[in-house]
């Protein structure tokens, strides 16, 4: 009798206990599922749908598929689980292509989602695959209990000939293990307000405007004929962060070396940016990502942005920032540079190892599917067969930009950006905490600058040790 | 000499069920509460970043208390920490000292029989219904009202009439600290009025008529009345007032421009908060936020005592004292064989 109250008690305790186990699981959402449906429907008997989707994907996958290797992970006909920070991109994804998988967003924006990816990863929740973006992937492909070789889904550094080599540099852990592919290339561009350099620049096409920008000396030469002749109006580049991204990324050279803060970039870039701020080419207290970001677009004060390829789509940055009216332009600018991407990783806990395989073949490698996932999102995706047939066939034409085609000037940079060793896992951080010590140090010199960046750096990262 | 049945009866015991219906809560509450407590307590002696399985003894406290550690940023932690510690005070001091002297006044203003203020329910409304609203609301609110900039309402509205720069609500370290400590006090004022409000009600009216009667002035009555009377109450609010300051969070995090929160805002609670959740393991500093916890912890404690020590009823304390002088004396006396209860 009192064993049994026991037992009832204990079982109500851990009843109770285990309501409080629930994390990040606000966002699950399974995508819309019309194709899963359909697929299902079409095959008649439903219990069957998992493995005739892959079969079917797997058939359409086309030549190069069955080269792959051996799949090691499990695979079983549980639904294919994606963690990633946002909607836009996988939904589309899902709704294209795969149909058959469900995705959970940690919502939040790229920058910041690592932080609730780890507290997702370790939940023990399912998870088959999810999204690393380049400033903080490292953290989670070095770390054997966050992800698994690409190799355990038979794929291999093999099938990325065709891929923009640096996506695949950054994809490799510290032991040269291929752990995450890209569908993206993030290369980026400066996006102009067509009718203000018109006005201002008197440049009527694309081409006189890249001749105008097209190193570091003469962007600051326009920008100062841009502000005599706006009377200092218009800025040339929105915001410091903006121009952070343009000038370092292509500068190949990491953050940390070892576990030693380097500084050169950030001093020549302060250096620089410095100047702008002086002679009013930039606003240092615009914000990037914020609503003065989009205003200084929208109220015509700046000729243009920084953009990576995914700001460019419907709906996206450029739009949101006056690209609706059609009489943006985007050129390459002064240096190649790339902002972001998405790499897809496998989780070591995945257990279903041929939709992953499939889901990854169909994004990463496959030119066909990549190329009709870049028309339909407008996403500059990371393989050049696919890209270079595009461009030559001039079948993009993006309405935001006027009917230019952006993968035209984005292939150019992708195919010009080199990395070697320029990515640590410390990037995201301290890259936050260098432009916040910037702008809130501005009227310092760049010494002081530096000096506040370096003693914020290791206070923050007590692994760290300055120059 | 009781039967056998009745021996059985009493030595059936019911207690134990009883126990057995509170267990579950106190094996929830001791997952959940108490061994997070502990928890807290070792991680605080536990390394940071990627050395964050070692065990380092006092170093986590060494580093942001005197800034004496192994990391080469143990100066700037211990900078960032004490900056932290005297923000929390500033907004404390800035945020609870203007609030308890507009919750005295409008309580005072409320209970006067003699004031007869038209719309008293209407008002007391009205000035609680701030607190009702989430903080995270709240800081949406203001940061969209007050922007650095001209797009904003208040700015635009202000360079309308002619001003030339915009103002820097949000930025400037002076003026956005001045801005938490205005909301603040525009949340809680209305919460801390109610509660002094019971606590003058409380009070007994024929107080106030004797006073009326012998020709006290309102400003008599009141500090010869109503503060030393509503002491408890005063106290109670001081003592939670200084537990949420201390751990004041909501506010100084969410109220900035761009992603990061303000460094010029950053609270204790602000700075354990960004130590531990910065990603995987391996990157954030689970020491210092523990070690930061616990001396929050301590300094919370200490105050707590010294207020409660300070506003103790004195008259209480003197009566228990005489009280057991006379049982010594009177146990001392029966010690002797004098005396016989």
């Amino acid at each position: 009798m009192s064993k049994l109250t026991r037992t009832l008690a204990l079982l109500a305790t851990l009843a109770m206990a285990s309501s409080a186990f629930v994390a990040c699981g606000g966002g699950n959402t399974e995508s819309t599922g019309s194709t899963a449906e359909t697929t299902a429907a079409a095959d008649g008997s439903s219990e069957e749908a998992a493995d005739t989707t892959a079969a079917d994907a797997d058939s359409e996958g086309g030549e190069e598929q069955s080269a792959g290797g051996e799949i090691t992970l499990p695979s079983d006909d549980d639904t294919l689980t994606v963690v990633c920070w946002t909607d836009a991109d996988l939904a589309n994804m899902f709704d294209q292509f795969s149909g058959h998988a469900k995705y959970q967003n940690c919502g939040d924006n790229g920058g910041d989602a690592s932080t609730k990816y780890a507290t997702y990863l370790n939940s023990g929740d399912d998870v088959d695959l999810f999204v690393a973006e380049a400033g903080w992937i490292l953290n989670y492909i070095n770390d054997d209990s966050f992800s698994a070789p690409l190799s355990d889904l038979g794929i291999t550094a093999d099938d990325y000939k065709d891929a923009y080599q640096y996506t695949v540099e950054i994809g490799t852990d510290n032991n040269g293990v291929l752990k995450g592919a890209s569908w993206q290339a993030a290369a980026g561009g400066y996006a102009y307000n067509a009718d203000l350099a018109e006005q201002y620049l008197g440049v009527t096409s694309p081409e006189e405007m890249q001749a105008k920008i097209d190193s570091w000396d003469k962007f600051e030469a326009t920008a100062a004929e841009l502000k005599e002749a706006s009377d200092g109006k218009v800025t040339i580049a929105a915001t410091i962060g903006g121009l952070w991204q343009a000038f370092s990324t292509a500068k190949n050279a990491a953050w940390v070396d070892g576990t030693t803060i380097k500084t050169d970039v950030a001093k020549e870039f302060t250096d620089m940016v410095k100047g702008y701020v002086d002679n009013g080419y930039v606003d240092p207290t615009v914000e990037q990502w914020s609503t003065d970001w989009t205003n200084v677009g929208l109220n015509g004060e700046t000729l243009g942005y920084f953009y990576s390829t995914w700001c460019l789509g419907e709906g996206a940055q450029l739009e949101q920032n006056g690209g609706n009216a059609g009489n943006w332009r985007i050129v390459r600018g002064p240096q190649d540079f790339f902002w972001g991407g998405s790499w897809l990783c496998v989780s070591p806990n995945c257990n279903t190892a041929d939709q992953a395989a499939d889901f990854i073949r169909q994004f990463t490698v496959n030119a066909d599917t990549m190329e009709e996932y870049a028309l339909y999102s407008g996403d500059f995706v990371n393989n050049k067969v696919a890209m270079d047939k595009i461009v030559a066939e001039g079948s993009n034409s993006n309405p935001l930009l006027g009917g230019q085609d952006q993968f035209a000037v984005l292939a150019d940079v992708a195919a010009g950006i080199k990395m070697s060793d320029s990515i640590s896992k410390y990037d995201q951080s301290l890259k936050d905490t260098f432009l916040k010590t910037l702008k809130d140090n501005i009227n310092k010199d760049t010494d002081a600058i530096l000096d506040a960046f370096t003693s914020q750096a290791l206070a923050d990262n007590p692994d760290l040790s300055a120059e | 000499m009781a039967s056998a049945a009745q021996r059985r009866i009493k030595a059936i015991s019911y207690a134990k069920y009883g126990y057995m219906f509170i267990a579950p809560f106190f094996l929830v509450y001791c997952f959940f509460q108490i061994w997070p407590l502990i928890y807290t307590f070792i991680l605080s002696f536990k390394g940071n970043q990627s050395s964050y399985a070692d065990f380092v003894g006092l170093e986590n406290y060494s580093t942001i208390l005197f800034g004496k550690g192994s990391s080469a940023g143990a100066q700037a932690t211990q900078q960032e920490f004490l900056k932290a510690l005297g923000n929390t005070f500033i907004l404390w001091f800035g945020n609870f000292i203007p609030q308890i002297l507009l919750s005295l006044l409008l309580a005072v203003w409320f209970t006067d029989a003699k004031v007869k203020l038209p719309g008293k329910g209407f008002f007391k409304i009205v000035m609680y219904m701030p607190n009702i609203i989430t903080a995270a609301s709240v800081a949406a609110l203001y940061v969209n009202l007050f922007g650095d900039s001209k797009y904003y309402f208040i700015n635009g509205t202000l360079m309308n009439l002619g001003m030339e720069e915009p103002i820097k609500f949000i930025s400037d370290p002076v003026v956005s600290k001045i801005m938490v400590m205005y909301i603040q006090t525009w949340l809680w004022f209305g919460n801390t009025m109610i509660m002094l409000m019971s606590g003058i009600m409380g009070i007994n009216p024929s107080l106030f008529e004797a006073a009326d009667i012998d020709g006290a002035n309102s400003s008599q009555q009141f500090f010869k009345i109503t503060l030393p009377l509503l002491q408890p109450i005063m106290v109670y609010t001081l003592v939670t007032s200084m537990i949420g300051g201390l751990q004041m969070f909501d506010l100084p995090y969410l109220y900035h421009n761009g992603a990061n929160f303000s460094r010029d805002l950053e609270t204790v609670a602000v700075y354990i908060y960004y130590s531990f959740n910065k990603g995987t393991v391996a990157q954030a500093n689970y020491g210092y936020a523990g070690a930061a916890s616990i001396i929050i912890f301590i300094i919370t404690a200490i105050l707590g005592s010294i207020t409660f020590y300070m506003n103790r009823d004195k008259d209480a304390i003197a009566k228990k004292k005489q009280r057991k002088k006379a049982e010594k004396q009177m146990k001392a006396k029966m010690k002797q064989g004098g005396l016989t209860l």
